[in-house]
């Protein structure tokens, strides 16, 4: 190839990558409208830096187990101890910081495990019709119509309590929401000209699922998934709270929370800290899944 | 090259509850087109016509009847051998908005066949991709952009060029520019024109715009109410239309020459309902010159000479 | 013109964008006669439709007025208090949309609707509201008049809905009748039936008709005068017949070739190179320019506004007359 031409060539594969720097500074000029997502963007990140990096940053690691200082039990918070000590005597602080790695490893496992199931097969019910989407519809219909909590419950008592079981009986009543959303974007998508188009060219079904309706659902997938995280983050919390998820001495949020409930009028901290970083983790979760909705949906326009 | 026989299709619609009806949407057409041909297939809405160039190129299954292309049954193909099949008929939709993925680079849709062929592929494809797009009036320039990013001249130009991309022998054109302004329409025209003379593609082309039809088409078949009720040259049909429905047609079109020898035929009525069409003869409730037979039989389409065929009492 | 029924002045209208103001309308000027069509035509984007809407002050939230006047009834319609302006929407002046679809609301029936607006006029009785409503629905001839205000809009075809819609527009027998392209979205038979309808009731109720348009066919057949637009200002006016068989603007010169004509094949459709000016950016001087073959120097620099090249005919143009470069 002549030298024209690949000097052509690599010019054009720079311009792809001038071409992505503009979009990001677009995106940012979008991003920059909406407070509450740069918020709850901010407080996700701090949450999963503190997750990720626990063991370094807590003032107090041992603390985490089953430790216990019956001389420091309940003390409020001061400089030591700035959320105070629980029962057992550790540091309260350490075991929320803790905690979030927990909490949220266990809602992205949530997260993960339904959408794995719940995403192909909305695509397939979504783009088949018919019988398919009937039956498919018809089984995720049985597992909505069962409030989620009750079900992950009996669900989590047979496997037995823990926090891996608890994740997996959460998974299974949320399939269905996903299969929803996705059938009903699907189902738009079918509408529209282009998988026609290639339909008309000779590509099978799995082809158009994989190459065009799939990656057409990404922005649904992403705003679906952060706003599921909220929710999976207190379906685990709520689990451990009734003694179905994680067990002591572990520092899950719901569980101490639990733990906590013996001591709240005399002890408020025991409960509140926790409580409060189950909150703002949802909230938070939320805000950003807001927020994606709003901006993915300016953009489509 | 392409021969259509007795093509029919019907489908069902459930209103309310018990009952059922079935919509003939195409009852029994048949015609021919002959290689580097152009056929216009002209209708207004509710008449067929975008449910024949569906069913000749099986997006949806005929109900009856026989679709030929060079001699090969298409309406009785399983799926491998249909799959084959398809490279030889393509289709370009009438709104390039929504027939390209708002996710894929030009680049990328026209090299689309290709890949699910398994034609071309690295350098080789790249090449042909290019080509492509220069056929049609776009440059390199053009390759790396989203289909938000162009206009809808050029997304029309790209679904052509990936239509022609594995180089097909028939190519279905539904309503290809009505969804573009008049000025970027043209451009399509003669670029469809230039492409079709320089290939030697044959083409069917439906609209329900006359002059559109007019300016691109060999010979012209008007449909109503499912069925095709004239059928001839070009020239002919617009010197010499012979059906009253094709009569109206014409003087209904609005144009700009004003001393055209036009007559004002203004039809009364309304298009006939697809699920309970009129007895006999499907345009007579709205024809000033229906006559008593009219009413009882279905007129045939007959040659009126000159390979004008027309389907009315009148001219038998 | 003497006397016009509407008198469009120095129309300037300005969207808020993010980018700051854009402006969409600039210095439009238009007449419309008594018992006259005027046919207003134009590529999408030209701002036909936002200037029909401005008569009616019907402007969209982020739109705003910045100059001009609106003269009816010896009145500029844009200053005028909103009481008042409602005393015109759809008693004097009326308006009709694309798509009868969307005007008619699916849960109403057309009996009801139509009873509602009488009695919300006047003081009528029910009675006397159905009689009038079966009067103007037999007017815009459709059959079976009674039966149709019983049913709702979906059991109507297209066409009838479009008739239903032009007979609620002239329940109050308005003098201006603004049709926002009536039949794009039907059938060209049906198109011509509703042609025949305006053009008979202009005749017989005395209305005079804005007809917005992108198809100069339309404007041939059915309007006296017609206006041109481009980019947002009217580029050339006067009597069909004339601005249609020797258009003077370039650009309606352009247009009218590229169509393709039914009585006349012609090989190639002549092309007009360019694309249609973005409104944020716009160009300099007469917006045609970048895509005229005869722009000169002038025209980057200054807009034309318009002379008379013949009787009641005006183009905003540099070049007319000045012959080919």
């Amino acid at each position: 190839m002549s030298t024209e031409m690949a000097n052509k060539k690599t010019a054009g594969h720079f311009a792809k990558w001038k071409v992505t720097a503009n979009e990001l500074t677009k995106y940012w000029h979008v991003l920059r409208k909406y407070p509450l997502t740069i918020v709850g963007l901010v407080i996700v990140t701090a949450f999963v830096v503190v997750g990720m990096f626990a063991p370094l940053v807590i003032p107090y690691p041992q603390d985490i187990g089953g430790t216990v200082h019956l001389a420091r039990s309940l003390q409020p918070p001061s400089l030591e101890h700035p959320f105070g000590t629980d029962d057992m005597g550790r540091d309260v602080l350490s075991r929320v910081l803790y905690g979030s790695r927990l909490s949220l490893s266990a809602g992205m496992a949530v997260v993960l495990l339904s959408s794995i199931v719940g995403i192909p097969l909305g695509a397939i019910a979504g783009y088949y019709g018919g019988k398919v989407e009937r039956t498919i519809m018809g089984i995720s219909d049985m597992f909505m119509g069962t409030p989620h909590l009750v079900l992950a419950v009996a669900i989590a008592a047979v496997l037995g309590p823990s926090q891996s079981n608890a994740a997996i009986a959460l998974s299974i009543p949320w399939w269905p929401s996903y299969a929803r959303v996705i059938r009903g974007h699907v189902l738009v998508l079918r509408g529209l000209g282009f998988v026609e188009a290639v339909k008309s060219m000779g590509a099978s079904g799995w082809y158009i699922i994989l190459h065009h309706i799939l990656p057409n659902c990404v922005q649904l997938i992403i705003t679906q998934s952060t706003l599921q995280m909220g929710s999976a983050i207190l379906g685990i919390a709520s689990l451990a709270f009734i003694g179905m998820g994680a067990q002591p001495p572990a520092p899950e949020w719901g569980l101490m929370v639990s733990t906590g409930r013996a001591f709240m009028t005399s002890s408020w901290w025991y409960v509140t800290f926790p409580g409060l970083a189950i909150f703002i983790a949802v909230l938070a979760f939320n805000m950003i899944g807001d927020g994606l909705r709003d901006i993915f949906d300016l953009r489509l326009r | 090259m392409l021969e259509v026989r007795n093509l029919a299709k019907y489908f069902d619609i459930r209103i309310g509850i018990f009952r059922k009806e079935v919509v003939r949407a195409v009852d029994g057409i048949g015609f021919r087109i002959a290689r580097r041909q152009v056929l216009g297939l002209v209708g207004e809405s509710g008449c067929g016509k975008t449910t024949v160039g569906k069913c000749i190129l099986r997006m949806i299954e005929p109900t009856s009847g026989e679709v030929c292309l060079d001699g090969i049954k298409i309406s009785q193909l399983h799926e491998k051998r249909l799959k084959d099949m398809r490279r030889n008929m393509q289709i370009v939709f009438q709104d390039p908005s929504s027939s390209l993925d708002p996710r894929m680079t030009a680049r990328k849709i026209v090299a689309e066949p290709f890949r699910i062929h398994e034609e071309a592929t690295g350098a080789d494809l790249q090449e042909k991709v290019l080509n492509l797009l220069q056929n049609v009036g776009l440059g390199h320039e053009h390759l790396d952009r989203y289909p938000h990013q162009l206009s809808g001249g050029q997304r029309q130009r790209i679904a052509i060029a990936r239509a022609l991309a594995l180089d097909p022998m028939l190519l279905v054109l539904d309503e290809p520019t009505s969804a573009l302004d008049v000025s970027v329409q043209a451009q399509i025209l003669n670029l469809l024109r230039d492409l079709q003379k320089k290939r030697e593609i044959s083409m069917l082309l439906i609209s329900h715009d006359m002059s559109i039809i007019r300016h691109l088409a060999d010979r012209v078949a008007v449909m109503y109410s499912g069925k095709i009720v004239e059928f001839a040259d070009e020239e002919e049909l617009f010197n010499n239309a012979l059906h009253p429905y094709t009569q109206a047609l014409l003087s209904a079109i609005p144009t700009v020459e004003f001393d055209s020898k036009k007559e004002r035929v203004v039809l009364r009525g309304e298009v006939p309902s697809p699920i309970h069409p009129p007895y006999g003869c499907r345009f007579h409730p709205r024809c000033s010159q229906a006559m008593h037979r009219c009413a009882r039989e279905e007129p045939e389409l007959i040659d009126a000479g000159g390979e004008h065929h027309v389907a009315c009492f009148l001219r038998h | 013109m003497q006397d016009p029924l509407l008198d469009v002045r120095n129309l300037t209208v300005c969207f808020l964008t993010t980018s700051g103001p854009v402006a969409a309308l600039n210095d439009v000027c238009l007449g419309l006669g008594k018992q006259e069509i005027l046919g207003l035509v134009g590529e999408t984007g030209c701002g036909k439709t936002l200037t029909a809407l401005s008569i009616l002050r019907l402007l969209p939230f982020s739109a705003r007025i910045a100059d001009g006047e609106i003269i009816f009834d010896k009145r500029n319609l844009l200053v005028i208090p909103e009481n008042e302006m409602r005393e015109i929407r759809g008693k004097r002046i009326s308006m009709i949309f694309q798509d009868p679809t969307s005007s008619l609301d699916p849960v109403f029936r057309i009996g009801d609707v139509m009873r509602e607006i009488l009695q919300s006029r006047q003081e009528t009785n029910v009675r006397e509201a159905t009689k009038q409503s079966i009067e103007m629905l037999t007017e815009v001839n459709l059959p079976n008049p009674e039966r149709i205000l019983g049913l709702y809009p979906h059991e109507l075809s297209g066409g009838m809905k479009q008739r239903v819609m032009i007979a609620i527009a002239l329940l109050s027998r308005p003098e201006l009748l603004i049709a926002d392209e009536p039949t794009t979205a039907l059938d060209v038979t049906i198109q011509a039936q509703i042609l025949e309808l305006i053009r008979n009731l202009v005749k017989e109720l005395g209305t005079s008709v804005l007809l917005v348009t992108h198809n100069f066919g339309i404007v041939a057949e059915n309007c006296e005068r017609v206006a041109v637009m481009y980019a947002g200002a009217v580029v050339e006016h006067g009597k069909s017949r004339n601005v249609l068989e020797k258009p003077a603007h370039p650009y309606t010169k352009g247009l009218l070739s590229a169509v393709p004509k039914l009585f006349q094949k012609k090989e190639m459709l002549e092309v007009i190179p360019g694309v249609i000016p973005s409104l944020i950016d716009p160009p300099p001087g007469c917006k045609f320019h970048p895509r005229c073959k005869y722009a000169a120097d002038k025209c980057k620099r200054e807009i034309p506004s318009p002379t008379e090249v013949d009787d009641g005919h005006y183009v905003s143009c540099f070049r007319i007359g000045q012959g080919r470069p």
